[in-house]
């Protein structure tokens, strides 16, 4: 009995943190770059940026539902922030990961990951269209 | 029977009043190559978007990291988790100019489940991930006209 104890708690475990909260952020069907790094492009020297707006966008969970959709409005957020943009790109400035898992009795949980951005354009401040 | 339950039941029992989590912030400064979470990559500075015939994909960026907290995840630590130099090293060893597609992920860590523990103030939180993402290299102009 003494042996299948050890295993046994193990197995509780692990199934305890196969409910811990997790997120993914994947926008890799956004046709426009959202660039974190300094560098836009090789050779690029950085600093010459023509700023828009800032934003931020964001995805949360809550439950297995809400998760989808939101997954799906995080392009939508990325559309609107460069629409009417020519030649747009989204500037992160940070990226916020997060997650909460408390057990008071029930499970709650929480987990989010959020971009700070500016959107920006590669048409330089006076520059004739 | 009625042991075996019990034993099952002993870590879900401590664990439901427990909890914890961490907040991390991710930058890139250090990168030298430039890096989009999109496919979207551009060629030059006149803003040109980089088709799928100017690049292939010489490798994957992957790489994990940590944020840690204490209180119960309520005081994060200075969480400030930079990359650029991981970025760095795998594009100059797979050879690539860029990386693209970048995919975040982020999940609660193991610590914060640990009975009894977990319930003491100082026991460390966590909140766990990983970043990957394709390495790109762009084609000479000769190489695209042959293709």
């Amino acid at each position: 009995m003494r042996l299948i104890k050890i295993p046994i708690s193990l197995f509780a475990l692990i199934v305890l943190a196969s409910c811990a909260t997790s997120r993914t952020m994947d926008i890799s069907d956004f046709r426009h770059p959202i660039i974190v790094s300094k560098l836009r492009y090789p050779g690029d020297k950085g600093g010459d940026e023509n700023l828009v707006s800032s934003t931020s966008i964001g995805n949360y969970r809550k439950s297995d539902e809400y998760f989808i959709s939101q997954g799906q409005n995080m392009t939508t957020e990325t559309k609107r922030a460069v629409r009417g943009i020519e030649k747009p790109y989204l500037k992160v400035n940070k990226i916020t990961v997060e997650a909460h898992d408390y057990w008071f009795l029930s499970h709650s949980d929480s987990s989010s990951i959020m971009m700070e951005v500016d959107s920006a354009s590669m048409v330089k401040p006076g520059e004739v269209k | 029977m009625k042991k075996f339950l019990l034993l099952l039941l002993f870590p879900f029992f401590f664990s439901s009043c427990v909890g914890g989590g961490a907040r991390g912030e991710l930058y890139f400064e250090e990168a030298v190559y430039p890096v989009s979470i999109s496919k979207g990559t551009f060629l030059n500075e006149t803003g040109t978007l980089a088709k799928e015939s100017d690049y292939e994909v010489v490798g994957k960026f992957s790489t994990s990291y940590t944020a840690w907290a204490f209180f119960w995840g309520f005081a994060s630590l200075e969480n400030h988790i930079e990359l650029g130099e991981r970025i760095n090293t795998q594009v100059k060893q797979a050879g690539g100019d860029a990386v693209k597609n970048l995919t975040v992920h982020v999940q609660a860590g193991l610590l914060n489940l640990t009975p009894v523990l977990s319930l003491l103030p100082f026991w460390p939180n966590t909140a766990v991930g990983t970043v990957s993402g394709d390495i790109i290299r762009y084609k000479l102009a000769s190489e695209i006209s042959v293709n």
